[in-house]
């Protein structure tokens, strides 16, 4: 490694150290290990394959400040909705604003909890998905969060959870920030709907691991609806065992700079994944990039991926997508598709699809369009009374909702629905 | 109610397709416009309806007295202007009846009128489905997503019935439709005649003013009306064709 990144890396994590909590053995070892494997790695550099498209410097600058102050409460799109809520504020734990966490068939133990050497089901589990991943691509934030975080949620879900499990990173100032790493294992047979809500400001790095046993089924949503002035730097690692499902769906409705990484590990026969997300961020230079990758090993399994993205004034919308199929993953089905709108002449959008197939009896299929809002329906709409905002707006909805249809919780769909209605103004 | 005067009007590539066209049509008249492929018929139509991407380099179009040369799309049709396409747009994601309850709120708004109240509007949007035969299944679906021609063509005239302007202009209406589709169109239009409302029917053929019976009937080629008569001139073309009419 150049003299420079590793000056920069060493700079980067001077400021992480001095707050660790090493009273947890294995964890204490594992952090350890992963400061080591960032310092090899380094930080992002504009000049690295996976950042090419979107730069790194935002997302370099760990803020960790806390304010803890009260922040103005944004509308969300599952007030109404029956869950139970975990939430952070300014990376910290808070139980006044969380719901009661004890329920049936589930374990919840926050990360800075574990203070004992004795046995935790998530040392199997804590970083190994996040190492695995980087074969397929360099992911050096991700092991930051490794190696730094302090605070998150360990889940482990032993029967089928019925109510929605939120987990809602809240971050109150412009300077307030937080690393988070959360493991969630989905035990045999079992099923879990996980909410994802990104709310307020400020610089974040959250980490989620998931481990899903034969047959299990994981319902995940990712909502953004963050300030123009935030960075949030998302990472969702999932490995998937024999039958098991997850579709992990996403909206983003407000972000400065935001970069979700998925990584999934099609790791057991039969197993399969959706991945999808839409967004729609504010006018300005921001930047909104879905990184996937999905790694078929095991013969039989189905992955599929379908981001859709608004682009408008300066706006950039990235979308890296690699799926890779191992030899032994004969009769593997891959899906991957991207599509952009782009409002006007300065909105950007930059797709990188990737295969890699070792296998070879598999069918996969990659496609990405981007281009401005269709001529002749705008004119449609317009002829039929509609104005050219609301019918602006009609049509991106509708490009939108295509994402929105993969979502396969019916209530959570429907919430999404109206409050990207309202978003709109429609 | 609509007067056309000498109007030429070029596509924003350059070449001039209505050269010094001009047409009148008083309160409850039916008028068709009869020519042959190319003559700017469609041309006619877009540019009442103001679409983008032509310029109107002379002469005036004015609606109601008002210039409507001036007004966009969407304000055209506030004013009471209907355009049913001849290539309706399918739109995907955007359910027919939120698309009609959309159209509809927002004509009555920018008219300053309240909103149609959920009920009002079903039970109208009901009663019109079921005389043009559209199912409630066509109701849910998508905008024109995956009709057939003829149905695509029944859901314009079901906007038609429920936005009720005072001027419709039927754009090849009857191209695509098989007889019976035509016979529900045309009964559909034929509803909305009234002594209030006026429509200009274009079209290739004869056939569909067999069901539309018009006032007055227009040939018009190369970009202007060179003759008009009665309706028996549309039975008169349809027998002898339109050469005797390019010079």
């Amino acid at each position: 490694m150049d003299n420079n990144r590793l000056q920069l890396s060493k700079d980067l994590i001077s400021n992480l150290s001095t707050e660790k909590n090493e009273s947890c053995e294995w964890l204490a070892k594992i952090r350890k290990t992963s400061e080591k494997r960032f310092l090899n790695h380094g930080i992002p550099l504009a000049f690295d394959e996976e950042w090419r498209l979107s730069s790194p410097d935002h997302f370099n600058k760990v803020s960790l400040c806390s304010s803890g102050e009260n922040h103005e409460k944004a509308p969300s799109p599952f007030e109404k909705l029956k869950k139970i809520s975990i939430v952070f504020l300014d990376g910290v734990f808070s139980k006044d604003s969380s719901d009661n966490l004890r329920a049936n068939g589930i374990e919840v133990t926050m990360l800075d909890e574990v203070v004992t050497d004795s046995y935790h089901w998530s040392k199997d589990i804590f970083g190994k998905i996040e190492k695995n991943s980087q074969i397929i691509s360099k992911r050096p934030l991700a092991i930051l969060n490794t190696a730094f975080a302090q605070s998150g949620v360990l889940i482990e879900v032993t029967d089928n959870i019925e109510v929605p499990i939120e987990l809602k990173y809240v971050c109150t100032k412009n300077n307030s920030g937080c690393l988070i790493r959360n493991v969630v294992r989905v035990c045999s047979g079992n099923k879990i709907t996980l909410i994802e809500h990104f709310e307020g400001n400020g610089w974040s790095n959250i980490c989620t691991e998931l481990w899903a046993e034969k047959k299990a089924i994981v319902e995940h949503f990712r909502f953004k609806y963050l300030s123009r002035d935030s960075c949030s730097n998302t990472f969702l690692f999932v490995c998937l065992q024999e039958k098991s499902e997850l579709r992990s769906s996403a909206l983003s409705l407000g972000a400065g700079h935001s970069r979700n990484e998925t990584h999934i590990s099609l790791d057991g026969e039969e197993s399969q994944c959706s991945i999808s997300g839409a967004s729609y961020l504010g006018e300005g230079k921001t930047l909104d990039d879905d990184t996937v990758s999905v790694h078929h090993l095991k013969p039989n399994c189905k992955s599929r991926q379908v981001f859709k993205k608004v682009q408008r004034a300066s706006s950039v919308g990235v979308f890296q997508g690699k799926i890779r199929v191992e030899r032994e993953a004969q009769k593997t089905d891959g899906y991957q598709t991207s599509r952009a709108i782009l409002l006007d002449q300065t909105g950007k959008f930059l797709a990188k699809p990737e295969l890699e197939i070792f296998a070879d009896d598999v069918s996969c299929s990659h496609g990405s369009v981007s281009g401005a809002i269709d001529e002749e329906t705008l004119f449609y709409l317009q002829s039929r009374g509609i104005d050219e905002t609301l019918a602006k707006n009609i049509l991106i909805l509708a490009f939108l909702s295509e994402v929105f249809e993969e979502i396969s919780d019916s209530n959570i769909k429907d919430l999404i629905l109206s409050f990207t209605e309202k978003h709109l103004k429609l | 109610m609509l007067k056309i005067n000498d109007l030429k009007v070029k596509i924003d590539d350059g070449a001039e397709i209505l050269k010094g066209l001009s047409l009148e049509i008083s309160k409850g008249e039916i008028h068709a416009i009869m020519g042959p492929n190319g003559s700017g018929k469609s041309t006619t139509s877009n540019v009442l309806a103001g679409k983008p991407g032509y310029e109107v380099t002379n002469g005036s179009i004015q609606f109601l007295g008002e210039d409507f040369n001036q007004l966009t799309p969407d304000e055209r049709v506030v004013q009471g202007l209907f355009l049913a396409f001849q290539y309706p747009v399918e739109i995907q994601g955007v359910t027919n009846t939120n698309f009609l309850r959309t159209s509809i709120n927002s004509v009555l708004k920018a008219r300053g009128e309240g909103k149609m109240s959920p009920g009002e509007f079903l039970t109208k949007l009901k009663t019109k489905a079921n005389e043009l035969g559209i199912s409630s299944d066509m109701l849910k679906r998508s905008v024109n997503f995956g009709f057939s021609g003829g149905e695509k063509k029944r859901n314009e005239i079901l906007q038609m019935a429920m936005l009720e302007p005072k001027l419709a202009i039927l754009d090849e209406t009857d191209s695509g439709l098989d007889i019976d589709a035509l016979k529900v169109v045309s009964s559909g239009v034929n509803s909305l005649r009234s002594t209030e409302r006026s429509f200009l029917v274009i079209t290739h053929y004869q056939r569909l003013l067999n069901y539309i019976l018009p006032d007055f009937v227009h040939i018009m080629v190369q970009g202007k009306i060179v003759k008009s008569g009665a309706a028996d001139l549309a039975l008169y073309v349809e027998k002898n064709g339109y050469s005797e009419f390019l010079s």
